[in-house]
């Protein structure tokens, strides 16, 4: 509840703002209806339902730093299903970025997030907070690169032997040979800490089972990420990503390599329509020959095999436009091998005032 | 520099620190890093000159056919002399940059400091003699008006009309003459007119696909977590800031909206890079090319556009006017 009230404050205080000198507000509203087919993301009987979705978002920004910005963006919503009401959830985001010039084209950046997720019927949710102080480096206009680290933390209502702790640090280079083509080039790496100790398998036993026990220490996975994207703006906007992630395990079954691909097409039509296309590919290798059931964390531990998006929008005003959205979604279950699917199709309106 | 000239020349005879002791310091900042930026570009363009003479004896080296040990060595000191100067260009850039951003903030709150004085002004119950606060209103007037010429330019360049007036010794083709010019430049203003029509449509399908693109990851944000997945990386920054219309209003680049890492454990905290403002060309606003740049460069196009409309119509009635006259 004390997002909630932070809300609350931050909305007055936005409200307020207008009128301090060097304050800019904005607020943008969206609220949709959607078809879920698969509300439990279950492999077998699924359940589907029908949801409403509003979202309000608040940001401000003021200059008062000399050479530097600090900026807030607090946006909260709610979800509300028909028949599954015990889905019923909240979502209450905070950000807020301080960033200045330390020298010629040296600037430091420090962002804060921080993310509550609440159900309205039973005590489940997660908080979610972090920090991802940077250096950046801005040598000219089409080079920008920045080395960063991070700081998170997951806390969970229920199942805290999920909660986990994530420090790393990276380096990033964005570059733009020429105009309307951007690369952007990646690398993340650290180490995430669990609060549960991690796994160790036996070999099969004499019923020929494999026998699963924990060691006494706690699971950490040590986590890489290359990724690379090239954005070009050529008749339609076109955004190409690949990455590379390998994560290397001290409990068993969790030590995996993951390419994965993504490509978003957006492209304006006539009658004021844009079109959106999105695609995602993961491919998951285990390392190991012996897997235990996936530890399904709560909310969190999904990962996408592959999504396929189409969206068509249209602008009714310059701050008013509506869309129409159609998501596919294959997800690993709990069993590894077996992946559950899902549609979504829906309808939703937004406004920027 | 229009605008430190206006300072310098207003500074010594107005009395604006009367109202608000702010504006007479904020003027003497902004005055000092209009210098500095004109001192800045002073030196900047002499180093382009020089950097010119470099480039011309080392192109006349390397169109040789064969050069001799001496000639070798001094391409090679030419070539280094080259890169001395780009580097030393480039720092001047910096330079400015930061002045600019610098020179952008502090004509703001001048800017609002002026407003607030002037409305000080239009309000009756000041009790200084009428011929003094004309006269102090008139300043601050012509001072708001050249910052804000500088803080926001109108046009992406100069559009110049040609000056040609009807004399009394023109005689019929004289005149005929004179409307063929007007109406030889105002088709080459409408030619012109067409391809900042075709480069503004162009513009706003760009804006159009990006704010969508961005639309579609902030609202997928919030509830799943295959849509926090999926969003990851487009940050919500971007999004907000374009919004605020932040960019819009300085010309300010944001970054662009980048599909992340996408590690579920990396954090889904905001791509951000350093502030660098482009003030006089929509044109250069554009590195890296994002929401807010496009923006940008569709609301100077805009102003462009206007400003080239009412000049080819001008130009149209004034040729019009004369092929009238001539016919008399």
């Amino acid at each position: 509840m004390s997002f909630i009230r932070t809300g609350i404050v931050l909305l007055m205080m936005v409200q307020a703002l207008p009128a301090a000198p060097g304050w800019r507000c904005k607020s943008h509203v969206s609220l949709s209806y959607l078809h879920d087919n698969n509300v439990f993301e279950s492999l077998k009987n699924r359940q589907s339902d029908h949801v409403g979705r509003f979202m309000c978002q608040f940001s401000t920004q003021n200059d008062f730093i000399s050479s530097g910005f600090f900026q807030a963006v607090y946006q909260a919503g709610v979800e509300g299903y028909a028949s599954h009401t015990s889905e019923n959830r909240m979502v209450n985001d905070l950000n807020a970025l301080c960033q200045f010039r330390v020298r010629k084209s040296f600037s430091l950046c420090l962002p804060v997030q921080a993310r509550a997720k609440t159900y309205f019927e039973w005590d489940w949710g997660y908080g979610f907070y972090s920090t991802e102080p940077a250096l950046l480096w801005i040598p000219s206009r089409k080079i920008q690169s920045r080395l960063f680290f991070s700081m998170s933390s997951f806390d969970y209502q229920q199942g805290r032997e999920y909660d986990h702790r994530f420090l790393g640090w990276g380096l990033s280079l964005r570059w733009e040979p020429l105009e309307n083509i951007n690369w952007f080039v990646q690398w993340r790496g650290g180490r995430l800490t669990y609060r549960r100790n991690a796994l160790q398998s036996w070999e099969r036993n004499k019923a020929d089972e494999v026998e699963w026990v924990l060691t006494g220490n706690r699971q950490q996975d040590d986590l890489n990420t290359v990724f690379l994207s090239l954005e070009i703006y050529q008749w339609a906007l076109f955004q190409w990503g690949a990455g590379y992630q390998w994560n290397r395990s001290n409990s068993v079954g969790f030590s995996y390599n993951r390419p994965r691909a993504t490509l978003l097409v957006s492209k304006k039509l006539p009658w004021n329509l844009t079109m959106s296309v999105f695609w995602q590919r993961q491919w998951k290798h285990y390392q190991d020959v012996f897997l235990p059931l996936l530890q399904i964390r709560p909310e969190r531990d999904v990962e996408e095999n592959e999504i396929r998006l189409l969206e068509l929008a249209r602008e009714l005003r310059p701050n008013l436009s509506v869309r129409c959205r159609w998501a596919w979604y294959e997800n690993e279950s709990p069993f590894r091998d077996r992946y559950y699917e899902k549609q979504r199709l829906s309808l939703g309106f937004s406004l920027i005032f | 520099m229009v605008i430190a000239g206006i300072f310098f020349v207003a500074l010594p005879g107005v009395r604006a620190s009367e109202g608000d002791p702010r504006i007479h310091v904020l003027e003497k900042k902004v005055m000092g890093i209009l210098v500095d930026m004109d001192s800045l570009k002073q030196a900047g363009a002499g180093l382009l000159g020089q950097s010119g003479i470099v480039t011309q004896r080392i192109h006349m080296y390397r169109s040789r056919e064969s050069l001799s040990r001496r000639q070798h060595r001094n391409l090679e000191k030419q070539l280094q002399q080259a890169q001395a100067l780009e580097q030393q260009v480039q720092s001047i850039q910096n330079k400015l940059d930061s002045l600019s951003g610098e020179f952008v903030r502090a004509g703001r709150i001048l800017l609002s400091l002026y407003q607030a004085e002037l409305d000080r002004f239009a309000d009756t119950g000041t009790a200084e003699p009428r011929t003094v606060r004309e006269r102090d209103f008139q300043s601050l007037l012509v001072r708001k008006e050249a910052l804000e010429k500088q803080l926001y330019p109108v046009g992406i360049r100069e559009i110049s009309a040609l000056q040609v007036e009807a004399q009394p010794w023109d005689t019929a083709p004289d005149l005929m003459r004179k409307a063929d010019l007007l109406r030889d430049q105002e088709e080459s203003f409408r030619k012109e007119l067409v391809m900042v029509d075709e480069r503004l449509h162009s513009l706003r399908q760009e804006a159009s696909a990006r704010r969508r693109a961005e639309e579609l990851t902030r609202e997928m944000d919030l509830f799943n977590p295959q849509e926090e997945l999926f969003a990851r990386g487009l940050d919500q920054y971007n999004a907000a800031r374009n919004d605020l219309g932040y960019w819009e209003e300085s010309g300010q680049k944001n970054p662009p909206p980048v599909f992340g890492p996408g590690d579920d454990n990396a954090i889904s905290v905001p791509v951000t890079d350093g502030e660098s403002i482009e003030m006089h060309s929509a044109e250069h606003a554009t590195a890296p090319r994002t929401l807010g740049s496009v923006i940008s460069s569709i609301k100077n196009l805009e102003q462009h556009r206007a400003r080239l409309l009412s000049v080819a119509d001008s130009l149209g009635r004034r040729s019009a006017w004369f092929r009238e006259q001539a016919g008399r």
